[in-house]
């Protein structure tokens, strides 16, 4: 009786472990198979990502080349022509024409400013605005009331006589003279500025 | 295969396959994924710029088509280049139009490159009555060649009028 019990209970213990290791291994066996989807999923995932991405890529480069060709067709570039000459000729024209002084429209002023006994001979105009005239006056106070009448322009300044000669011609006295004078709106016609 | 070496061979499994996994993406697929990024961004910006551009040339073509008349004559008043026997022309024909006699001209010396902002000189002595030299001042001045006089010497004699007039042309500069 003593000596059968021991027996029986040894035969009965490893019956007891297998249900022990099946109880514990199922759970962490899911757990990495579980995990082992999860890693392909995810690198699957990133595979199809790059694909895309390259996908994407490749089609937003034809799109491009097309711009492209669109941009660089030729009526574009006629058209790129022309605004760029525009702009040249409206850069030069700006520049220019702000320098411009208008000698007609300035003769015609100062016609009217010449006295009745007065008579120019010339009339000179330099590049900087210096205006030199030379002519004859019936006497000296003709050239005088012209010094004053020329004065008076709001497009003159500092009217000067450099000089006065009298002279008889034919029993006749007249005035030679020589004046000079600032265009008083010039601007530097340099040109380049 | 029993279950202690199931048991044994997941977890390696697992290890490898997550180490491999991550060796792939972080080594490989990210860096490309990035490179793909970036390229559809700049090519994105480019294609937004090249369409920004298309966008301003039809606009431009528009206002140029409009004004057609004004561009014109902007581009005869500065041409692309300037030519002496064109400038002698044109005075020549000023001249005959104000009746007055073109005594001398020395014509713009034209070089290779063309003309600076400031222009090409050209010097022009003429006579006539009072009305038609300043009647060809005029026309100088208003021509649908932009120029612009920059000295004047009249003097007068017994047979009329003579000017020296030294002008400018312009040309635009060679693209």
């Amino acid at each position: 009786m003593f000596d059968e019990n021991p027996q029986t209970a040894h035969s009965e213990e490893p019956f007891l472990e297998i249900n022990t290791h099946e109880d514990e291994g199922g759970p962490s066996t899911l757990i990495f198979i579980f995990s082992i989807i999860i890693i392909i999923i995810v690198s699957g995932f990133f595979v199809y990502y790059k694909y895309r991405t390259q996908s994407q890529a490749l089609d937003r480069q034809q799109a491009l080349e097309s711009t492209l060709n669109q941009l660089n067709s030729n009526n574009n570039e006629a058209v790129e022509e022309t605004a760029r000459n525009i702009n040249q000729a409206t850069t030069i024209l700006s520049t220019a024409a702000r320098s411009k002084f208008l000698f007609d429209a300035f003769i015609t002023d100062l016609a009217h400013k010449i006295t009745n006994d007065s008579k120019l001979n010339s009339l000179a105009i330099s590049e900087t605005g210096d205006l030199t005239i030379d002519g004859v006056g019936g006497s000296y106070r003709s050239v005088a009331d012209l010094a004053i009448s020329l004065q008076s322009s709001p497009k003159l300044d500092n009217i000067q006589i450099a000089g006065l000669s009298e002279s008889t011609d034919g029993g006749t006295s007249q005035v030679t003279f020589s004046m000079t004078g600032k265009i008083k709106d010039w601007k530097s016609s340099g040109g380049g500025e | 295969m029993n279950k202690k070496d199931i048991n044994l061979i997941l977890p390696a499994v697992t290890i490898v396959l997550a180490i491999g996994a991550y060796f792939l993406c972080s080594n490989y697929l990210m860096p490309t994924i990035g490179e793909n990024l970036a390229k559809v961004s700049a090519y994105n910006q480019d294609i937004s710029a090249a369409e920004e551009k298309i966008s301003s040339i039809s606009t431009t073509e528009k206002i140029i088509s409009q004004m057609s008349d004004t561009v014109n004559n902007l581009l005869i008043a500065i041409p692309d280049s300037v030519d002496a026997p064109n400038v002698i022309a044109e005075v020549e024909t000023v001249a005959n139009k104000n009746q007055v006699a073109l005594s001398s001209m020395t014509p713009p010396a034209v070089s290779a490159g063309n003309a600076s902002n400031s222009g090409m000189a050209v010097n022009v002595s003429v006579s006539g009555t009072y009305t038609n030299v300043k009647s060809f001042i005029n026309s100088l001045e208003t021509s649908i060649r932009f120029s612009k006089i920059s000295n004047i010497s009249i003097s007068s004699s017994d047979e009329g009028i003579s000017a020296a007039i030294n002008f400018n042309v312009y040309s635009r500069p060679a693209s």
